[in-house]
């Protein structure tokens, strides 16, 4: 059999359909035509992506990819998927403005198993594709929150040797304050090049 | 429901780099200011790459997308009609069934109806170059479309006169059965004599691997209404880890 190469990636370059950044994708506490909000901790986060001269990077592209609140990932190939909140959307999208900033409205999501791994449980995390004009193949990355008992164990923020560099991996709680209830709000800024870049996995 | 199965994380390991293209290319100023410099850090394989995504492919779209008309019934933009096969399949060569592409492209001018694109070349009203397709249960999709011109690169004017054309092409974001299939990619012409001076497909030293972007010029496949054929295959990363059954 003969096993055929992987297509290469490429740049988006600067002309990626606006059409295909639809309003409220970057809302994954709700799915179109639902009714349901999902259940959880609400989560707000936001950040600027800057590049490697500190210019605001325009025009970026972020996915984010996320299990519920439960841990479920909406997919059926995820062993729980019969329990997941139908409420949540799995899966948003938005992209950078004029100044290089970006928001993501979400839950908190749940731990789960690694899958690969019955001693690891991965602790709830985030991961964002970075996609855009000049990056010729997308950039993933994850987003960790401070204090959660199950960082120290993860193999993919543990990966990350330098303790200033896995540093850069947890969001940062913006200022309390709010009434209880109100969402959580974390700052993730991203920076695509440089002293302070951020930490990008292996694609 | 069918539903494609996933890959199996053990076997989702990065391909070889020389099948790839550089992330930071001499003359793409963008690239240079927008590529990690730091190694990038290896990672174990978890849940989080096996699954795929919920909501991107809601509503599902149809396996034929029509890009040469705005309308069933508008006037056909001006160009060369063309029409594209498409077919995704796995590391195994397996189809993938229900993959979403994303699809957009400049006009016969190359022009794209984008407000990132300055140049003075004229926007076709017939013609917008956006849209979605789904494969079929074998994997199959076709785009009809009307073949894209060469552009001059536009941002690359800012320190003057540009000699980077980019070649005609069809830029393609795919949706595969999990994350590690996530594909962004482009589709180049075959026999252009741009595609040899092409910054971003000469940015891959392997030539089997630059060969895999370009289309197949297929004359069995043109149609009577002159669109002439192309055919190409997307190989995205992963392998079964069982064989597939209809649940």
């Amino acid at each position: 059999v003969t096993v055929p190469g992987r297509t290469p990636h490429h740049t988006t370059g600067p002309f990626f359909p606006a059409e295909f950044i639809r309003p409220g994708e970057n809302d994954l506490t709700r799915r179109p035509g639902s009714p349901l909000e999902a259940r959880g901790r609400k989560l707000r986060l936001e950040g600027r992506v800057v590049d490697g001269v500190g210019e605001p990077a325009v025009n970026v592209i972020l996915e984010l990819w996320q299990a519920d609140s439960l841990g479920v990932f909406h997919d059926a190939a995820d062993p729980r998927f019969a329990e997941r909140d139908p409420g949540f959307a799995g899966w948003g999208r938005t992209w950078t403005d004029d100044e290089g900033r970006y928001s993501f409205r979400t839950v908190l999501p749940g731990p789960y198993p690694s899958g690969t791994d019955p001693e690891w449980i991965r602790p709830p995390h985030l991961r964002l594709l970075v996609l855009g004009s000049g990056i010729m193949r997308p950039l993933v990355t994850e987003v960790f929150f401070p204090g959660e008992p199950l960082n120290v164990g993860d193999r993919l923020l543990s990966a990350v040797v330098d303790a200033r560099r896995r540093a850069r991996l947890l969001a940062v709680p913006e200022s309390a304050g709010g009434e209880p209830g109100d969402p959580l709000a974390f700052r993730f800024d991203i920076v695509l090049q440089g002293e302070r870049e951020t930490p990008f996995f292996e694609d | 429901m069918p539903r494609p199965s996933s890959p199996d994380p053990a076997r989702l390991a990065p391909g070889p780099e020389r099948a790839q293209p550089a992330r930071a290319i001499a003359g793409y100023p963008r690239s240079l200011r927008r590529a990690p410099r730091l190694p990038l850090i290896a990672r174990a394989w978890s849940r989080a790459d096996a699954v795929a995504l919920a909501r991107v492919a809601e509503p599902p779209a149809p396996p034929f997308l029509d890009l040469s008309r705005v309308r069933p019934t508008a006037p056909r933009a001006m160009g060369q009609l063309m029409e594209l096969r498409g077919l995704v399949v796995d590391e195994e060569g397996r189809p993938i069934r229900r993959a979403l592409v994303e699809v957009w492209q400049a006009n016969a001018a190359g022009k794209y109806v984008h407000h990132n694109d300055p140049s003075p070349v004229p926007v076709d009203p017939n013609f917008i170059g956006v849209g979605r397709v789904s494969t079929d249960a074998e994997g199959r999709f076709s785009i009809r479309t009307i073949k894209p011109g060469a552009y001059a690169v536009p941002y690359e004017t800012e320190g003057g006169a540009t000699d980077w054309w980019r070649p005609p092409h069809i830029h393609l974001s795919l949706f595969g059965p999990g994350f590690a299939s996530r594909l962004v990619t482009q589709i180049y012409f075959p026999g252009e004599p741009l595609n040899r001076l092409d910054l971003l497909l000469n940015s891959i030293p392997d030539e089997a691997a630059r060969e895999r972007l370009i289309a197949r010029f297929d004359p069995a496949s043109s149609t009577p209404d002159g669109a002439l054929g192309f055919g190409h295959e997307l190989v995205l990363r992963g392998r079964r880890q069982t064989p597939f059954e209809e649940g």
